[in-house]
């Protein structure tokens, strides 16, 4: 329920202003009711006063006279008055007239000193003598109904004054303060700053209270307002600033990320998603999977390189190969993780694909003959390297080496030229490599010297078998010019890797002992360096 | 005749003299059993108060025309309007009646010396013995 006391001014005001009046105005009328109490039985004392003043001089006679007519002619001329109640007049003890009640049987209160009028009455022809005296008795109850009627007039004077000042002062404050601050919230209502509008100043408050209330309101929007615009041109250059960078993070071709303590992929951009084949779900912000989890299928090395990461507190970086699939080629990327502020993790990935292609041609030309395109002596120490450090981690890995040299080459070389013994060598390399399986090794590793690594190979009767088919291609003859045809031979020793202890080095040197004493039996022979499965 | 002439003079001296000094005194019937009137006896009989005489015979108080102003404003110090409305007063209420007024001294000595309750004023000189003065009123 609406309470108009709270809500409206001028109700508020009337109210109080009403209280006040009448509060005052009540204190006040009581007083002047007292007041005008005793100044009308004043008044009506002073009025009898003058009356019986009147009446003296025939009271007088009369009393002098004993004259009972007269008399009586006084007191009921005293009567006429409607505020004596009795009158007596005596002369010489006697009563001469009496009107109105009985004096004797009045209250008392009528018949006190300063009430009664008691009028001791001369003689007419020598002021020392009394000969009577008038006695009235005023009728208090008409003067009270006097005063009470004066008292009426002036209580319904107060309560005009009352309703008067109490319409005044709605008219003054609806006018002067209400109308004028309704008028101005209806216009704060309707009011649009952020298009430059204004409050108007209501007409004729223009230099008042209201006017400088306005004037306020209208310096705290201008101000508020340009706070606001100053904030979204902030804001605005923000969103620039934002979208500058968002294009740059999203347009550029190293992939960056972020990660959360936890491990959850917080943002990455385009290049990010594209190396790591993210599914295009991801790309929708919400509940993103785990990093390791989307990347799991590529990069098994990631829960690592992250807790690395986070152990070191420092960069860390890994190269990680993610494989070729159907219509992709396999790429190389450059994973550097660098933890930030809140445990996060901020990673930054490149493709490096070209790089280590690059690289990587740059090792097989190094470790490749030019001429036969087998690997060099530098490729077959590469081999021959990992293949004992894959027999180190598995004890039941062998695999067999053959040294192979080849007969009459020089002679070749000598007869028919270097470009012929070229192609000696060159088709020589092609029948060794189709005489072996194709996980099995071959190498280039002296003018006309071959090393053949046969892998998980140590049975002497399976050697042996790829032993003469190796000295059966390399023995078929070879077209070096038209209409001449050559034939070589090839004499080879074989030492088989049994693990323990044994170097790269030793199983060499054996093998080529082994091939010089084969050499030295006569060409296209073989000899093992020691009786293969027997184990010393 | 030279002897008349300083007599006349002596004469309209004295009658101007007694004119303004002229001492009035209030008359009574030797019969009227008093010898001596006072002053407040005189005016409560002149004045209707009292009906009789200190002696108990009925009063019959006479004023004279030509003195009447004189006497009354040496008995009671009031001029004549105001005894006329004083006596209008009684003539209204029908209690009282002003006194009989004579026509002259010689009345006046007459009415009173053929009325035992009857008092008079006159000129001291013209006072004959047939009344009795009882109060001097001096001017």
């Amino acid at each position: 329920m609406i309470n108009p006391l709270r809500t409206s001014i001028a109700v508020r005001s009337v109210t109080v202003l009403l209280l006040i009046v009448g509060v005052v105005g009540l204190t006040f009328f009581g007083l002047s009711y007292r007041l005008a109490e005793q100044q009308e039985e004043d008044e009506e004392h002073t009025r009898l006063v003058e009356l019986l003043d009147t009446v003296e001089r025939t009271a007088s006679v009369a009393c002098f006279l004993s004259d009972k007519a007269l008399a009586d002619e006084v007191a009921r001329g005293l009567m006429m008055n409607r505020t004596v109640k009795a009158v007596a007049i005596t002369a010489g003890g006697k009563l001469l007239a009496h009107r109105g009640d009985s004096i004797d049987a009045l209250p008392e209160r009528d018949r006190a000193p300063g009430f009664m009028l008691v009028r001791a009455i001369k003689s007419p022809f020598s002021p020392a003598e009394t000969v009577g005296e008038v006695v009235l008795v005023p009728n208090a109850a008409e003067i009270r109904r006097k005063v009470v009627d004066a008292a009426w007039l002036t209580g319904r004077l107060l309560l005009l004054q009352i309703i008067f000042t109490g319409f005044g002062v709605v008219l003054i404050v609806v006018t002067f303060i209400t109308r004028p601050i309704a008028a101005v919230s209806a216009r704060l209502h309707e009011m649009r700053p952020e298009i430059g509008q204004k409050i108007e100043v209501p007409r004729g408050n223009r230099s008042d209270e209201i006017g400088q209330l306005v004037h306020d309101v209208n310096s705290l929007v201008d101000y508020l307002v340009n706070i606001l615009k100053e904030e979204r041109d902030l804001h605005t250059q923000l969103g620039i600033e934002e979208r500058k960078f968002r294009a740059i993070f999203e347009h550029a071709h190293t992939g960056i990320f972020l990660l959360d303590a936890s491990g959850q992929l917080v943002s990455f951009n385009g290049a990010c998603g594209r190396f790591f084949r993210f599914p295009d779900a991801a790309a929708g912000d919400v509940a993103l999977p785990a990093f390791v989890d989307l990347v799991d299928q590529h990069w098994k090395g990631a829960p690592a390189l992250i807790a690395r990461a986070v152990a070191e507190g420092s960069a860390v970086d890994q190269d990680v190969k993610v494989p070729a699939r159907p219509g992709i080629a396999a790429r190389w990327l450059n994973v550097v993780l660098t933890p930030v502020e809140d445990g996060r993790l901020q990673g930054v990935v490149n493709d490096i694909t070209e790089l280590k292609r690059s690289e990587e041609a740059a090792l097989a030309l190094a470790a490749t003959d030019p001429l036969t395109g087998l690997p060099n002596r530098l490729g077959f120490d590469r081999r021959l390297e990992k293949m004992i450090d894959d027999c180190h981690a598995d004890a039941r890995q062998r695999f067999t080496l053959l040294m192979v040299d080849l007969d009459w080459f020089k002679q070749i070389n000598d007869n028919h030229g270097h470009q012929a013994g070229d192609l000696v060598l060159v088709c020589t390399a092609r029948a060794l490599e189709k005489a072996v399986r194709k996980t099995d090794f071959v190498a280039r590793v002296g003018g006309d010297e071959f090393v053949l690594l046969l892998g998980a190979t140590h049975e002497r009767a399976a050697i042996e078998a790829v032993i003469r088919k190796v000295i059966a291609g390399a023995g078929q003859p070879i077209s070096i010019s038209p209409g001449i045809s050559a034939t070589i031979g090839a004499s080879v020793g074989a030492a088989v890797f049994e693990g323990g202890a044994m170097t790269g080095a030793q199983l060499l040197r054996d093998a080529d002992e082994a091939m010089y004493k084969a050499k030295a039996a006569g060409r296209n022979g073989f000899r093992f360096a020691r009786p293969a499965g027997c184990v010393r | 005749m030279p002897r008349l002439l300083p007599a006349a003079v002596a004469c309209l001296l004295m009658l101007a003299s007694a004119r303004a000094g002229a001492e009035l005194v209030v008359i009574a019937n030797p019969a009227s059993g008093i010898d001596r009137l006072t002053r407040d006896e005189a005016i409560n009989i002149f004045m209707g108060r009292y009906k009789k005489l200190p002696s108990g015979i009925a009063a019959l108080p006479v004023d004279e025309g030509v003195e009447k102003a004189d006497f009354y404003r040496a008995l009671v110090g009031k001029e004549l309007p105001e005894i006329q409305s004083y006596w209008a007063r009684l003539v209204f209420s029908g209690q009282g009646s002003p006194p009989r007024v004579m026509d002259d001294a010689r009345q006046v000595i007459e009415t009173v010396a053929n009325n035992k309750g009857a008092i008079g004023y006159v000129d001291r000189k013209n006072v004959t013995s047939r009344v009795r003065i009882i109060l001097a009123l001096p001017p």
